[in-house]
């Protein structure tokens, strides 16, 4: 049998099927409800931010306006990590994956940069 | 394990269950989805950097209204899918299918208001390959370039995001998914999340910075 | 452990016939062993290919044939040896024969998806060969497809960077397999730090294969719709930059070499203890390096570009970090023969493989760093020095590893053993013809000789025949090598369950293993090379 899966189908006597089968989870999965109302508060701060992002952008910030929006995306990026997709409540690997992944790409544009920024 | 008389093999038949491992598996395929934006994201920020000007007139023609709308329209989508997920544990079969139909019709009007947005501008003639186009300036191109490739491949996201979404409806119609045993609907919502990210981060850089 | 009447996974065959057994498969060591028939084909379609190359390059001028074709040539070898052999290679075959068993595991995490991954695998290498067939001929851009040529050439591009794309998705999806299977299997007792370190390569590797592989997708994507659409996207006239691209394929493809040599390097640790007799030096150094060198791999990718006109800056940065990721690589070779030392030395093929790579890949490495120092790769860059360089390292460190996995694992996988007087004799025939053949490349290339160029000037001549001649003999070393490992798995003697007395788990169940691998999961309450 195999540890993990169960999707794997070996052929069973049918006589024993039924009275011996039964399912093993691997761990007290921890059901964590998100209530109705969090996610729901969680998107009333999502329209809000979007409705700030597209008000921002309205006024000329020269240098700042692509941190500005950024910043806002990003903040809308971590509710929505966060909450909707239950990283706040799961296994801190996940967020540590999360975090590294996000070095790396970061650090592409970054290094990507170090050539376009300092071309004569 | 043992064997018989006739030497077949009889299995134990527990079936081991492992979430996390379909949990954990879906995340890093999303981190791959997510890098694979992120070489768009990476030649925009380039050419953004080596053209402020024109994109930021690119930036100008797209409308902000159509982009905030469907802005709020995924960010919706993303709220009733984690709603279905908290109705699936509180074992409400029902109201999650309704859920994600909603899901579902929302990935919908997304598509048509992309469809109206593409459409007006190729009946004005501003997609690669025209004389109109070729008449832009280098940088301008470039961003329409990138405008149609982001929102193209993101779209192409949407609509797979969708057929999953279905197909999670599908099964919990079935009862392969019920309130205790509910991570494949996790997984088709954390792919439609993944959409909505990208979807965040896309609208600003595309129609907001000018 | 209680003999069983049970099956071997060979003989196994779940009531089907044929090739369904083989094509429907969910199992570990079918799949790889999958792999491995398609990869030996590839291989043997790269060497040939190389030893066409070999040919023409004997004299200067045309010997076999004409330019277009040589051009042809070396691309279809770079694309079939790193795509479908180097890249794949060790995690496709031995991680999936050997990670479940390792880690005392009766399959990978999504058995399922893995055979997924060997049809996208084998839909790829068609696209990749028929490339050769079809339309306007094989792509002539070089394996690095670079802007604007691949963008301009009237050959088979968009098709080989479909082909590439697919590949891609299929180590993508490998990748994702181990690290899930990796954090999930291990067997009771086994904590991270009494992994064996295969499994600490494979790990670091498929972190590798998981966010590294989707840049040169979306960049291949690229170039397939610049082709198709003509958006511009890397051409000057509209905008673009060719350069960028450099950039995009590279952030994949330096990484990509440390998929080719971190799973080499964990057969090469298994192997040392092993047929030393002796616990490996330094564990927990050799597990942080594989982590280390795929995290720091992410950052040097401009020290191929340091011809393109990069900036000074970019430039002064790149070739530090790559002399940085020098450094765990070089703390592994010093544990390899810290662990060898006083060691009771067993000189058994996969011991004279391993060590053949610790040798070539010394070589291999120390010549990276020559192409990493600024002032010097000025006047190496695109020589022969460079395909010196990287054949030492795929090579001589890859294949050779690769080789060694084979003969390590060979009784495990059949059950029975080759003939290890052939099998030593094959290694010396191998080991010899390499070094003649690619050794004169790094002295040909600090004379001058430019790579990828159908002719050359007369003073190169001498060492372009010897070359050739080396060629020849690794391949009969080569076919030496396979004829000795087909013989074995046809006539050889039935092997004992634990013929190298290792410790790992592995080799503590049957050879070959019934088909879950182990009659009872195993505890382990100790580390995987405490030898007495």
């Amino acid at each position: 049998m195999a540890f993990g899966r169960s999707d794997m189908d070996l052929s069973l006597p049918v006589t024993l099927s039924h009275s011996l089968k039964h399912e093993i989870i691997m761990e007290e999965q921890k059901h964590h409800i998100v209530e109705y109302l969090t996610n729901i508060k969680i998107w009333i701060a999502l329209a809000v931010l979007t409705i700030l992002t597209v008000w921002v952008s309205e006024f000329d910030l020269a240098m700042l306006t692509v941190t500005v929006a950024l910043t806002i995306a990003t903040v809308k990026a971590l509710l929505v990590l966060a909450y909707f997709m239950h990283l706040k409540f799961d296994s801190k690997i996940l967020i540590i994956m999360v975090i590294v992944t996000m070095i790396i790409f970061l650090s592409m544009i970054i290094f990507t940069f170090f050539d376009y920024l300092y071309r004569r | 394990m043992s064997t018989n008389s006739q030497n077949t093999v009889e299995h134990h038949p527990a079936v081991h269950r492992d979430d996390t491992a379909k949990k954990l598996g879906m995340w890093l395929f999303l981190f791959t989805e997510l890098i694979l934006f992120g070489g768009l994201f990476l030649v925009y920020a380039i050419y953004r950097y080596l053209n402020p000007e024109d994109f930021s007139n690119g930036s100008h023609h797209l409308d902000v209204g159509i982009g905030a709308l469907n802005t709020m329209i995924l960010i919706t989508s993303s709220l009733t899918v984690a709603l279905s997920i908290t109705a699936m544990q509180k074992n409400k079969p029902k109201l999650a299918i309704g859920l994600i139909l909603f899901t579902i019709f929302c990935a919908l009007l997304f598509m048509i208001n992309k469809y109206f947005e593409w459409g007006h501008k190729i009946h004005y003639d501003l997609y690669p390959g025209t004389e109109l186009f070729k008449a832009l300036s280098p940088g301008e191109g470039l961003f329409y370039v990138l405008y149609y490739f982001m929102t193209g491949l993101h779209m192409l996201h949407v609509v797979v995001g969708a057929i999953l979404l279905g197909i999670m409806a599908n099964y919990i119609r079935k009862g392969m998914i019920t309130h205790d045993n509910y991570v494949l609907l996790e997984n088709g919502g954390l792919y439609w999340h993944l959409v909505d990210l990208i979807w965040i981060y896309l609208f600003p850089l595309l129609y907001l910075i000018h | 452990m209680t003999t069983t009447t049970l099956p071997n996974y060979l003989e196994d065959k779940q009531g089907k016939k044929g090739l369904m057994v083989w094509l429907t498969t969910h199992d570990h060591k079918r799949i790889g062993l999958m792999y491995l028939a398609a990869l030996t084909i590839f291989f043997i379609v790269g060497v040939f290919i190389g030893i066409l190359m070999r040919l023409e390059l004997f004299n200067p001028g045309k010997d076999i044939v004409d330019p277009q074709t040589y051009n042809s040539l070396f691309t279809l070898h770079g694309v079939i040896m790193i795509f479908l052999f180097v890249i794949p290679g060790i995690p496709a075959v031995f991680g999936n024969i050997a990670l479940p068993l390792i880690i005392g595991a009766r399959d990978v995490a999504f058995p399922k998806l893995n055979l997924f991954s060997w049809y996208l695998y084998m839909f790829g290498a068609m696209l990749a060969l028929g490339t050769l067939l079809v339309g306007d001929g094989p792509p002539d851009t070089g394996w690095t497809f670079y802007a604007p040529y691949s963008v301009k050439t009237g050959t088979n591009v968009t098709m080989a960077v479909f082909a590439a794309f697919i590949l891609g998705f299929s180590s993508i999806l490998t990748g994702l397999n181990f690290i899930v299977t990796i954090h999930r299997m291990r067997c009771p007792g086994m904590s991270w730090f009494k992994m064996p370190l295969f499994a600490w390569a494979l790990y670091a590797t498929s972190w590798i294969q998981l966010l590294a592989t989707p840049v040169v997708g979306i960049t291949l994507l690229m170039i397939a719709v610049e082709r198709m659409l003509g958006i511009g996207l890397f051409d000057p006239a509209l905008g673009g930059d060719p350069v960028l691209y450099q950039h995009l394929f590279w952030i994949y493809s330096h990484p990509a070499v440390y998929i080719m040599i971190l799973p080499g390097m964990g057969v090469i640790s298994e192997i040392i203890p092993t047929f030393s007799q002796r616990r490996i030096f330094g564990y927990k150094a050799i597990a942080y390096s594989s982590l280390a060198i795929a995290f720091i791999g992410y950052f040097v990718w401009g020290h191929h570009m340091f011809t393109s006109g990069m900036s000074g800056p970019a430039r002064v940065i790149f070739s530090i970090l790559t002399f940085l990721v020098a450094i765990p690589s070089a703390i592994k070779v010093f544990n390899w023969l810290a662990t060898m030392y006083n060691g009771s030395i067993d000189m058994k093929p996969p011991m004279l493989y391993a060590m053949g790579f610790i040798f070539l890949f010394l070589i291999g490495g120390l010549t990276g760093l020559v192409n990493g120092a600024l002032a010097a790769d000025i006047h190496i860059h695109d020589t022969y020095f460079v395909v010196g360089h990287f054949h030492y390292v795929m090579f001589g460190g890859t294949g050779f590893a690769f080789f060694a996995a084979m003969h390590y694992w060979f009784p495990k996988i059949w059950g029975k053993m080759y003939n290890i007087k052939h099998a030593t004799r094959a290694f010396w025939v191998l080991f010899t013809g390499f070094n003649i053949l690619y050794f004169p490349m790094l002295v040909v290339g600090i004379m001058g000789m430019p790579r990828r160029y159908y002719d050359y000037l007369p003073q190169f001549h001498l060492p372009n025949q010897i070359s050739t001649v080396g060629s020849w003999i690794t391949v009969i070393g080569l076919v030496y090598m396979i004829v000795v490992l087909i013989q074995g798995m046809r006539k050889g003697e039935k092997a004992e369950r634990n013929p190298w007395h290792g410790l790992t788990l592995d080799w503590q169940t049957d050879s070959p293993p019934t088909l879950e691998n182990f009659e009872e999961i195993p505890t382990v309450n100790e580390g995987p090379y405490e030898y007495k």
